[in-house]
């Protein structure tokens, strides 16, 4: 480190917690260029991955024939992987990576271990791969939501373990004791995610009854929903918002009132209310979404009070313009998703498309575009330096928001026009098929745009990463290729 | 290790500043409190009456062990009542319809039709055993079509459970008597030869009082 | 909250009471769930699958026909299943006792499955090769029995092979494109076959306890016993 003072440099080597001055931000960042910027372009390019694969399912329920000879595109096939990109491929890295440099920045600590992330990233990558090609391939579990294989989870699960691990180590050596509310809503996520994983998949390996099996993809559905990527969108907005709006978050009790509804209401939900089975469990279904109100509304009186009076608006950047979607998308999927339980709507949207609308809202809505302002927020620290073009940063986010907004309506859409063709006595499927088409039709749009607007995204980081890339490297390259004793070599220094 | 050159990235971004929590109370916590305990309150009362106190086999939407209990059919009469409701579903009800009302001008209906309620069962088995065919003329109404006999898929016991159920069904205003398997099993053997199905004509023939 | 492990102690415990109550408590209430047996016949229910139909199961998870069929009859609570004769009574657990992969869906794009044996059999007792043909063709062309149809073709699970003296019972006719040769048949895969199978042997029409299907209110008066006793002897003579 050559522009760091000696008082520095020793300071952010594994400092004990509590002691010392702080390391800078620079050295932080510098700390975290490595491991966090290759996790966040991968879980980007899956993301990207996600909802090509989305397009061409849409595309498929338009247009049945389009590449209707190939087994591995099959509508079937395609439908668990859209559900294993999203939130394996770039939900889970996005929200170690997101937590590594946020833990980082508030802890005020070097990020260490770095090894571990990289051997999480590339182990997890490995393993999902395999774990998506068996999809195709047919070898899916037949749970919704939890489709990959055993031979592909239970490497991600250990290489998750590793990953887990530096995070919560580098949460062990903070300086400060006292947590900001980012910090806990990181620590929520990540060890709850390592125990209903693992936990998953030896519930999978123990039995071989299917109902047992059903009911576990049910419940960890559910868990890594709304105790995996909801917390890393809250984390992400408790520290968006009050940093860019340059006000204190608002305030300390709410945020505890948040985490501590949302670790001991949320937890108890996903069991659909048409669900074959008994009335207790259905019951718990029904409840909880109308419970998970109350951390709802926690966060969003949260989020309204700490923009700020005005000095500086949400909208001035496009991450601040990206995470109030994201707010906005998250509090209307959860308002969707109570509503949809509650009786004379519920007859309406039951097993229709309308869920899949919700679960958009909250994983791409929410998670999705609050790491997308964590990335725009933070490629440039991490690279250090400002992005090339700002204007193409703020169109992707706006063409990311409307996209989403576009898919969801889509989903919500169709689930509702189905319902309406489906609910009476007389349940025609060709009318369902002539209702939903427009709304299919629609996603088909906003998910090619979406994927668009991540391409940008991946587009734009490779260009800062190169940019300083060449800031960093190219004089020394320079300098080893210029010829020994020349004028060139003496020159550059 | 910053770039140098003007054109490169030139460090940290300007203004980088960690967000502050701000301590203490906040009075949308009391009101957010409040709400939880009504929900909580809701969600219990919920859970008490819909829950069936856990049972693994309550299903709604039943709430309890005991009312489902009571539904079981506890008379060989209510099993068999069961058992006919179920053969109407499978063979019945694609053309009679699930509420026996028929279809105008294609099938006739079984719900308050004068074929169904004539005192004896002797036609009616005599249908169901080797079908219908031609013109029919059913509470006033005409039809003519053609149904199928059952006498190669069904049982005696069959077709006296679904005749049963068709016959007593009080959701259709039907109130007639049963059949018993043994008038089944008197009429298939006194019509054992026959492979066609029979006509309005040669039915009405028998006295509908058998 | 400075404590990290006292914040880790509360997360266990809301982890394991919701462990507790959704997992570990379906396995303990379930823990030697019977089928249902019904007391004039003796039968059981649900009865294992016959070895084909089971195959055809984990071509049914494979091909993900779960995605757009959902196997789930619905109380009448919440929808009008029961009313539109998808079944003559609601799904429940009992009915996938035996499934190594129990699918119910949750989205019915296409129709529901629940009882597609029984609807497709209406009482006939074996698979006829007439039955199982009927299946595969909507397989091989899901346009031809409803046009519009967003199900997708399964041409994959089909193959041509040269025809034998006899032609095959299961053969399919081609469209699409496909020409056959001079000796050539389009036939189903095995896995076809293990598919058509299990889809005829969907069927869950069977009154049990956990959803009973009511016997019909009795008439005024009068039992579900024929009224005259002497009924059973006075048969006429014969037309």
């Amino acid at each position: 480190m050559t522009d760091s003072s000696p008082e520095r440099s020793e300071c952010c080597e594994g400092s004990p917690e509590g002691s010392g001055t702080s390391c800078t931000t620079e050295s932080i960042d510098l700390s975290c260029r490595w491991t966090v910027l290759p996790l966040l372009i991968s879980s980007l390019l899956w993301l990207l991955l996600g909802s090509a694969t989305l397009a061409l399912s849409q595309i498929k329920l338009v247009a049945p024939g389009f590449l209707s000879s190939y087994e591995a595109v099959s509508y079937g096939r395609l439908e668990g992987v859209i559900t294993s990109a999203f939130v394996f491929g770039f939900g889970l890295p996005a929200l170690l990576a997101a937590a590594a440099w946020l833990q980082s920045r508030l802890g005020r600590t070097n990020l260490e271990g770095a090894i571990g992330l990289h051997i999480f990233g590339f182990a997890w990558n490995v393993a999902l791969v395999a774990g998506v090609a068996g999809i195709l391939t047919g070898d899916g579990t037949g749970l919704v939501g939890f489709e990959l294989p055993r031979y592909a989870t239970t490497p991600m699960a250990c290489a998750y373990v590793v990953g887990a691990a530096v995070v919560l180590l580098n949460l062990k050596m903070r300086q400060h004791r006292e947590m900001y509310p980012t910090q806990w809503f990181f620590l929520l996520s990540v060890l709850w995610f390592g125990w209903s994983f693992t936990g998953a998949i030896i519930a999978q390996s123990s039995t071989t009854s299917g109902l047992l099996q059903y009911i576990v993809g049910l419940w960890f559905r559910q868990q890594y929903l709304w105790l995996t990527l909801v917390p890393g969108y809250i984390a992400v907005t408790l520290y968006l918002v009050p940093k860019l709006a340059k006000v204190p978050l608002q305030n300390r009790s709410l945020a505890m009132m948040v985490f501590w509804s949302l670790v001991f209401l949320a937890p108890f939900g996903g069991i659909p209310a048409s669900a074959p089975l008994p009335a207790w469990l259905v019951g718990l279904g029904t409840v909880t979404p109308a419970l998970v109100l109350i951390p709802t509304l926690g966060l969003f009186l949260i989020f309204k009070n700490s923009r700020g009076e005005g000095q500086c608006p949400m909208r001035l950047t496009s991450e601040g313009r990206l995470i109030s979607a994201a707010t906005v998308f998250f509090v209307s999927g959860v308002l969707l998703s109570w509503i949809g339980t509650v009786t004379p709507l519920a007859r309406l949207v039951d097993s229709t498309s309308y869920f899949k609308g919700v679960s958009t809202l909250l994983i791409l809505g929410g998670f999705g575009l609050g790491i997308i302002a964590l990335v725009h927020h933070a490629v440039p620290r991490l690279t250090g330096g400002a992005w090339a073009n700002a204007d193409l940063l703020r169109a992707q986010g706006m063409l990311s928001s409307v996209t989403v907004l576009g898919l969801a309506v889509a989903l919500v859409g169709a689930g509702i026009s189905q319902g309406l063709k489906t609910s009476g006595s007389s349940g025609s499927v060709g009318d369902l098929i002539g209702s939903s088409r427009p709304f299919f039709a629609l996603a088909v749009l906003c998910a090619l745009g979406f994927a668009g607007a991540q391409l940008m995204l991946v587009g734009a980081v490779f260009v800062q990463v190169f940019r300083s890339l060449n800031a960093c490297c190219m004089p020394m390259i320079s300098l080893w290729l210029a010829p020994m004793g020349s004028k060139k070599g003496a020159v550059r220094s | 290790m910053k770039g140098q050159s003007t054109n490169q990235p030139t460090g940290q971004i300007a203004g980088d500043v960690e967000p502050r929590l701000e301590a203490g109370s906040s009075p949308h916590v009391f009101w957010l409190m409040s709400l939880f305990g009504i929900l909580v309150v809701w969600g219990d009362s919920y859970l008490i009456n819909r829950a069936a106190d856990f049972h693994p086999q309550v299903y709604t939407p039943y709430t309890s062990y005991a009312e489902v209990d009571n539904l079981r059919p506890k008379s060989a009469d209510d099993m068999l009542a069961v058992k006919g409701r179920m053969l109407y579903g499978t063979f019945c009800q694609p053309c009679h319809q699930p509420n026996a009302a028929g279809v105008p001008g294609q099938f006739p209906p079984l719900a308050g039709s004068d074929w169904v309620s004539t005192p004896g069962a002797e036609r009616l088995i005599r249908i169901v055993l080797n079908g219908l065919a031609g013109p029919v003329t059913v509470n006033g109404l005409p039809y003519n079509n053609a149904m199928p006999g059952f006498k190669d898929s069904v049982s005696d016991e069959d077709v006296a459970a679904v005749l049963s159920f068709v016959r007593g069904n009080k959701e259709w205003g039907n109130t007639s008597p049963g059949v018993k398997p043994e008038q089944v099993k008197a009429i298939r053997a006194l019509v054992s030869d026959r492979a066609d199905q029979w006509t309005s004509e040669e039915l009405l023939k028998l006295p509908d009082s058998n | 909250m400075k404590h990290g492990p006292l914040i880790v102690v509360g997360l266990l415990v809301a982890a394991a009471s919701s462990w507790s109550a959704i997992i570990l408590g379906p396995v303990i209430q379930w823990n030697d769930l019977q089928p249902f047996k019904d007391e004039t016949t003796g039968a059981l229910y649900p009865a294992r699958r016959p070895g084909l139909a089971e195959q055809g199961l984990e071509v049914f998870r494979s091909q993900g026909c779960f995605h757009c069929h959902s196997q789930n009859v619905r109380s009448a609570g919440l929808a009008s299943d029961l009313k539109q004769g998808l079944g003559a009574r609601r799904t429940v657990a009992l009915d996938f006792l035996y499934d190594s992969v129990v699918m119910p869906g949750e989205v019915r794009l296409g129709p529901d499955l629940a009882n597609f044996g029984a609807r497709a059999r209406k009482g006939q007792g074996a698979d006829t090769n007439a039955l199982v043909s009927s299946v595969l063709s909507r397989l091989y062309n899901p346009q031809s029995k409803l046009p519009g149809s967003m199900m997708p073709r399964y041409p994959w699970l089909f193959e041509v092979r040269p025809k034998g003296s006899v032609a095959d019972p299961l053969a399919i006719k081609p469209d699409n494109g496909v020409t056959l040769g001079a000796g050539e048949e389009l036939v189903p895969k095995p896995e076809a076959v293990a598919l058509a199978h299990y889809l005829l042997s969907l069927d869950s029409n069977v009154s049990i306890f956990e959803a009973p299907i009511p016997a019909p209110p009795k008439p005024n008066g009068a039992t579900n016993e024929v009224a005259n006793a002497g009924a059973t002897t006075n048969v006429t003579s014969k037309p």
